[in-house]
């Protein structure tokens, strides 16, 4: 029976991870657990260090765990061989990041088509390449290479990139963090209409309230820990988002005894 | 692929100029390779035609067997072969044809002009050109820059390898025809011109010469030509010419094997050279043709094996011995050792390149190689895309793109590298100095596992080497250069394998520029003359100066008549292996000495002697009075120092003079008499 059907997009189950620096040990992710519903957009948050960006890399199965698991669509990651999991996520799970990461020599399309090159199973489908092509406007910039192209551009394309072989899970690292508000703002839209007329699952992680805002839930982390999670819904604007955002992360003040 | 060639592909277009010059440094490199490696397939490969065509029409040859005889001049054996053998041979039913020849070495052999031509003293036709023709002089020589053998004062000195009259450069010294005396009915090789030796009567006077010898002494059929023998001068008639194999595209010219059949020769009827050389015949070379079906391997075999059983100082030679007997020679083996060299050296500059090319760009795109593996490229694919790149670049090694960065935990790793480089770059002073072992396995040792494991030890140790001299001498450095510290120190430790490449590489073509400047000073330096030496030595090739012409080139304007000395320069192989060049052959072994012949008194004499030499023992007295009464002689201190087994008064030429043609005493170092350079 396949797993994917009606198990949620991602289950993270007690992750935890640490770093090693010599003699000195970093909890990055200490017992993190979180169910994203399909068609949900999650928008996590939390300080520089919190460990965003780590439980992000575990997810896609970039980083290895060492304790806890990650189903994705039902699957074990933590369980496939290297190969299998990297062929796992070039098929379910598209990735975005704050610094593009586009290939310098590749064109656009080219860079919007590297997922596909390089899975045999895989074929280009020249309508759904169209679409994205002309939902993200960049009809006019499919042949520039990336030095040729705007910073929101360059963004676009790496989105196109993630969703070309129609994953089921969107990973987005600081996607908004090169950009200006404005391109943010834009980003954001794209990334909420994907996830309210296609049903797209997407992890998104900001320390942006104005970007989590576009999210349905916010999941925020302190030192490696889920601090809290709440619905976008409970607050009227960003600003409102923000100021519980920060309540929320605002160290305890001390008592004196 | 289909990514990875993109990919490739892509990145390789953003560096044109980088693939360019890479490309270009690795197919030099290969060049290099293929030249030198071709010059050794093409040696061979003439070695192989050149043996097949050596003996004409015979598939064996007979020879005696002993010392070998003078290499590649085509001389006949000095010890003859028993007629018993010829007769023997003649019974054997599996022999179609037995021919026994019967070589002498002569002193010249010049083109005297057609028969019976009026009017023409021998002399002046002997060193005249033939109006007729263009080329060099009819005896092949130069004469010292004196086309056409005209005495004028003022004529140049020959010069090595200079032009002849024709304009053509001609090698230094070319051997001269070897007079042959065959009772052969047909010719041994394919006449080109003429006819085969019709008559065996003395009173005719006819030959026929080998291509290369009519070309050497530019005689043509009807041409009458003069020998020259220690016992006179003989003239005879050009009936014919054939094509005999020869090295070097048709001429007298390469290497020869040091036995067998001449190669530039001169036939003549049996009893024809018994009255030029004044000797009853004695064989020395009988060639064999053997009936069809008869396998010639076996038949060497059963011949050579009844030779030693019934006592004949005789062997049977096929091609293959022809062939084996060539590439033993010096230039063969030395070739040979150059393309292996050259592979070496190509290989591992065109590795250091490749290393140091792919570091670059591996490094400069780690990040770009992370996010391929993030959007779905698996480990397979970007090492493939290293490999493949790296292929189309210089056609090998994705090494560099798994070597880790190096960073300062990693120091223990270096220092571990370093101590492991340093035992390995110690297993070859242990090799050749420690361990015992016969000297032809230290070399081949030495050459295979010492040097390799010095290589991969000094590779080993660059990295903590480099980081110790960016520590020690970054800040000095970096305030001459007025660059920032951090700044040197990521472009130095920071591309830790590239700047190891670098050095490497750099060391590599440092160390091939000292070992080149000091092989060839330790090499050249005894070789040069010193104060000792005339101001010029004049060379006379082909047959030397006329006895009675010194006095022509004393009064030269410009030479100081009474400053002006004969010498006789022979280079006679040695019979016996006084250098042990038999064991391993260099520059400095030889199988050969050069003797030179001079009158001691005037030499080495009164108070300014010509040859102004160092007696590093003895003395010039009595080196000059052993001299005079040809017992002994002086050798270089070189030479002395080079053969270890020489000591004074050893007899090192006797075996060597007695197995030479012309005979004579052998000699002894003089005691006390080994001449030095004087230094500067």
């Amino acid at each position: 029976m396949d797993p994917s059907r009606d198990a949620p997009p991602l289950v993270v189950e007690n992750l935890t991870k640490r770093f090693r620096r010599g003699e000195v040990v970093i909890d990055a992710l200490r017992g993190v657990s979180l169910v994203v519903q399909r068609g949900e957009f999650v928008a996590v948050m939390g300080a520089s260090g919190s460990g965003k960006s780590t439980l992000l890399h575990v997810v896609a199965g970039l980083t290895p765990p060492d304790d806890g698991r990650v189903l994705v669509d039902g699957h074990d990651l933590a369980a496939m061989a290297d190969r299998h999991r990297t062929a796992f996520r070039r098929r379910h799970i598209g990735l975005v990041f704050q610094a593009f990461n586009l290939i310098p020599t590749l064109t656009a399309e080219q860079n919007i088509l590297l997922p596909i090159l390089a899975d045999k199973r895989l074929g280009v489908d020249n309508g759904r390449l169209e679409d994205l092509i002309a939902w993200l406007g960049l009809a006019g910039r499919r042949s520039h290479r990336p030095d040729a192209l705007s910073g929101g551009e360059q963004q676009r394309v790496a989105i196109a990139r993630a969703l070309v072989t129609d994953p089921t899970l969107i990973l987005a690292d600081e996607p908004t963090g090169s950009l200006d508000s404005v391109a943010g703002q834009e980003l954001c839209r794209l990334l909420n209409e994907q996830c309210r007329e296609h049903g797209r699952t997407i992890v998104l992680v900001t320390h942006e309230p104005s970007v989590a805002a576009w999210a349905t839930r916010v999941v925020v982390l302190r030192d490696g820990q889920v601090l809290s999670q709440f619905a976008t819904a409970e607050f009227g604007d960003a600003h409102a988002l923000a100021a519980h955002y920060h309540d929320i992360v605002r160290p305890a003040p001390v008592t004196n005894a | 692929m289909r990514v990875v060639s993109r990919l490739v592909l892509a990145n390789l277009r953003q560096h044109p100029a980088r693939m360019a010059l890479t490309s270009l440094a690795v197919i030099a490199a290969a060049c290099v390779v293929i030249w030198v490696v071709s010059g050794y397939d093409a040696l061979l490969a003439q070695f192989d035609a050149f043996a097949d065509e050596y003996l004409g029409r015979y598939q064996l040859a007979v020879v005696p067997e002993g010392p070998e005889q003078p290499s590649g001049m085509g001389q006949p054996a000095g010890r003859p072969i028993p007629p018993e053998v010829v007769h023997l041979l003649q019974q054997d039913p599996d022999v179609a044809a037995v021919d026994p020849l019967v070589q002498s070495p002569t002193k010249k052999v010049t083109r005297v002009g057609p028969p019976h031509e009026p009017g023409e003293s021998k002399r002046a036709v002997a060193a005249g050109p033939n109006p007729k023709r263009r080329g060099p002089p009819k005896d092949g020589s130069s004469r010292g820059g004196r086309p056409g053998g005209t005495k004028r004062p003022g004529m140049a000195p020959p010069t090595s390898g200079a032009s002849s009259a024709s304009g053509a450069a001609r090698p230094f010294s070319w051997p001269r025809p070897t007079l042959v005396g065959t009772g052969a009915q047909e010719p041994p090789h394919e006449m080109v011109q003429g006819t085969w030796l019709k008559s065996a009567a003395p009173d005719r006077p006819e030959g026929v010469l080998s291509d290369g010898a009519a070309e050497q002494i530019n005689a043509d059929v009807g041409d009458e030509v003069l020998i020259e023998t220690e016992r006179g001068e003989f003239r005879l008639t050009i009936v014919g010419i054939v094509r005999q194999a020869s090295l070097g595209g048709g001429g007298p010219r390469g290497p020869a094997p040091s036995r067998g059949p001449a190669a530039n020769a001169m036939y003549v009827s049996v009893a024809l050279a018994e009255k030029i050389t004044g000797e009853p015949a004695k064989i020395n070379c009988i060639n064999v043709a053997l009936t069809d079906g008869v396998d010639a391997e076996s038949f060497r075999r059963r011949w050579n094996e009844r030779f030693r059983r019934e006592g004949f100082a005789a062997a049977v030679l096929d091609p293959g011995d022809v062939k084996e007997d060539m590439e033993q020679g010096f230039s063969a083996t030395r070739v040979r050792n150059q393309s292996y060299a050259a592979t070496g050296i190509s290989l591992l500059a065109a590795l250091f390149i490749i290393l140091t090319t792919l570091g670059m760009g591996v490094d400069e795109r780690i990040r770009q190689l992370a996010m391929l593996r993030a959007v779905g490229l698996t480990r397979g694919q970007v090492a493939a895309m290293i490999a493949v790149e790296a292929l189309v670049i210089t056609r090998v090694s994705p090494l560099e793109a798994m070597a880790p960065r190096a960073t300062t935990q990693a120091t223990r790793h270096l220092t571990a590298a370093a101590l492991l480089g340093l035992t390995l770059i110690a297993v070859n002073p242990l090799l050749v100095f420690v361990v015992p072992m016969a000297d032809e396995s230290r070399y081949g040792i030495y050459a295979a596992l010492g040097c390799t494991s010095m290589a991969v030890g000094f590779v080993l140790l660059a990295p903590l080497a480099i980081l110790l001299t960016e520590r020690l001498f970054a800040p000095l450095l970096a305030v001459v250069l007025r660059l920032d510290r951090r700044l040197l120190g990521t472009q130095l430790g920071g591309n830790l394998w590239r700047t190891v490449g670098t050095t490497v590489a750099l060391s590599l073509g440092l160390g091939l520029f000292v070992a080149m400047q000091t092989w060839g000073y330790s090499m050249l330096e005894p070789f040069v003359p010193g104060d000792w030496a005339p101001d010029v030595l004049v060379c006379f090739p082909y047959g030397g100066l006329p006895e009675g012409e010194l006095d022509d080139v004393a009064r030269i304007e410009g030479v100081a008549a009474e400053r002006c000395l004969p010498l006789a320069v022979e280079q006679p192989k040695l019979a016996e292996d006084i250098t042990g060049s038999r064991e391993r052959q260099t520059i400095a072994r030889q199988d050969n000495v050069v003797m030179v012949g001079f009158d001691p008194e005037r030499a080495l004499g009164g108070a300014d002697p010509m040859l102004d030499a160092v007696f590093v023992e003895g003395n010039r007295e009595d080196a000059i009075e052993r001299l005079r009464a040809a017992t002994a002689g002086p050798v270089h201190d070189c030479r002395r120092r080079l053969a270890a087994r020489l000591a004074l008064d050893d007899e090192v030429l006797r075996a060597a003079a007695a197995e030479r043609p012309f005979g004579g005493p052998g000699f002894r170092l003089a005691r006390g008499c080994s001449p030095r350079l004087r230094p500067g």
